[in-house]
């Protein structure tokens, strides 16, 4: 088992918001780390994508679409990530991921939507990351590279459409 | 309605909130002396804070009063003084008396007291330990929080929870059981409308789902 693992934002969403499908497979599993012992790391882009998706307006009830203003709904939010330094460590992005970057986009023939992807294995190359739990199968273009660690879930229910 | 204490020089003002604040104006950041208060103002004062019908007022800008002094020096001085020389935190014990709902307010506002101290602390304006008397105060605090978690709602519990970890988060790394009942406190119960994808490729999409 790795000593640190980084984890994707498909995982720490679920894991703040009970409802959501994979609730209780994300949990079961960074609890199960975290009680091993592992450390469990997130990068600035993982939280950005975190507070976009539990604020979009299409995904819970409780939100509506204001976009300009902070809604009492959306204060629930910034408190998780309050919180969310006190869980997890939270890597920075050095100036070595954005020459990182270019050189992987290269190497995987990548382009448009998996960039997104593609810094994310930049961070955690960078960062000696060589574990991801994420349920994005998308990331097995890099099982070269770093280790995918899936909450158990079932296949079909994982994302496999190419881009 | 108990009118504010007379300050000897002073006008009298017609709110409290509006006399304290003058009171800090007195105190400057060059002498770094704060005013001395009389024995006649002190009992003036105690015989206004003494006043439960007052309370709710007083707390609110007693919380005002203690966020603003950890973003201005002056008033950092002001609060210390206060605090010392008149012994308010035994007004507590006054407020305690309003009830368990509003009990919860209370405990997240005495929680904020204590930030804005370690703030004014951190900023070496004062003494790092909190003073006893609300040391005492917060952990009694504490305790009864634990006690009337059945009376108060089930999202206050939770708030206060979070923000008692997040303040200790800031002096010592939480153990693991206080991380997984901090990760507890802030959940989210949320009705989904509409799963999100776990792909992050869907995302950035032009629907962005």
């Amino acid at each position: 088992m790795a000593d640190k693992i980084f984890v994707d934002t498909n995982v720490l969403l679920p894991f703040y918001f009970p409802e959501l499908e994979f609730f209780e497979e994300c949990d079961a599993c960074l609890r199960q780390l975290k009680q091993d012992g592992v450390e469990l790391w997130i990068s600035g882009q993982v939280i950005r994508e975190f507070y976009v998706r539990a604020n979009h307006p299409r995904t819970f009830e409780e939100l509506t679409a204001i976009e300009r203003t902070l809604p009492l709904e959306s204060e629930q939010v910034v408190r998780i990530v309050e919180a969310l330094p006190d869980f997890f460590r939270i890597v920075d992005q050095p100036h070595a991921v954005h020459q990182m970057l270019p050189r992987l986009l290269r190497e995987y023939q990548i382009g448009w939507k998996l960039t997104h992807d593609t810094n994310i294995l930049a961070t955690m190359l960078v960062h000696d990351i060589d574990t991801i739990c994420s349920l994005d199968s998308d990331f097995d273009r890099f099982s070269d590279r770093v280790t995918i660690l899936r909450p158990q879930v079932e296949d079909a229910r994982k994302g496999t459409d190419p881009v | 309605m108990v009118m504010p204490p007379v300050i000897q020089g002073v006008e009298p003002p017609t709110q409290f909130g509006e006399w304290l604040s003058g009171t800090a104006r007195q105190i400057t950041r060059p002498t770094l002396r704060p005013k001395k208060f009389s024995a006649t103002e002190i009992s003036a004062f105690e015989k206004y804070i003494g006043s439960v019908e007052n309370m709710a007022e007083l707390w609110e800008w007693f919380v005002d009063f203690v966020r603003r002094a950890g973003q201005d020096d002056d008033t950092a001085l002001a609060f210390e003084h206060w605090t010392r020389e008149f012994g308010l935190l035994a007004a507590f014990n006054e407020l305690e008396q309003i009830g368990a709902a509003r009990l919860a307010d209370y405990a997240a506002d005495l929680i904020e007291i204590a930030d804005g101290w370690h703030r004014m602390a951190d900023a070496g304006l004062i003494e790092p330990d909190l003073p006893p008397q609300l040391a005492e105060r917060v952990a009694h605090l504490d305790a009864l929080i634990r006690n009337l978690t059945e009376e108060i709602t089930r999202q206050y519990d939770n708030d206060l929870i979070a923000r008692l970890l997040m303040r200790v988060g800031k002096q010592r790394q939480l153990t693991l059981d206080e991380q997984f009942r901090l990760v507890d406190a802030v959940r989210l119960d949320w009705k989904v409308k509409e799963e999100p994808s776990v792909r992050r490729a869907d995302w950035y999409g032009a629907d962005g789902r």
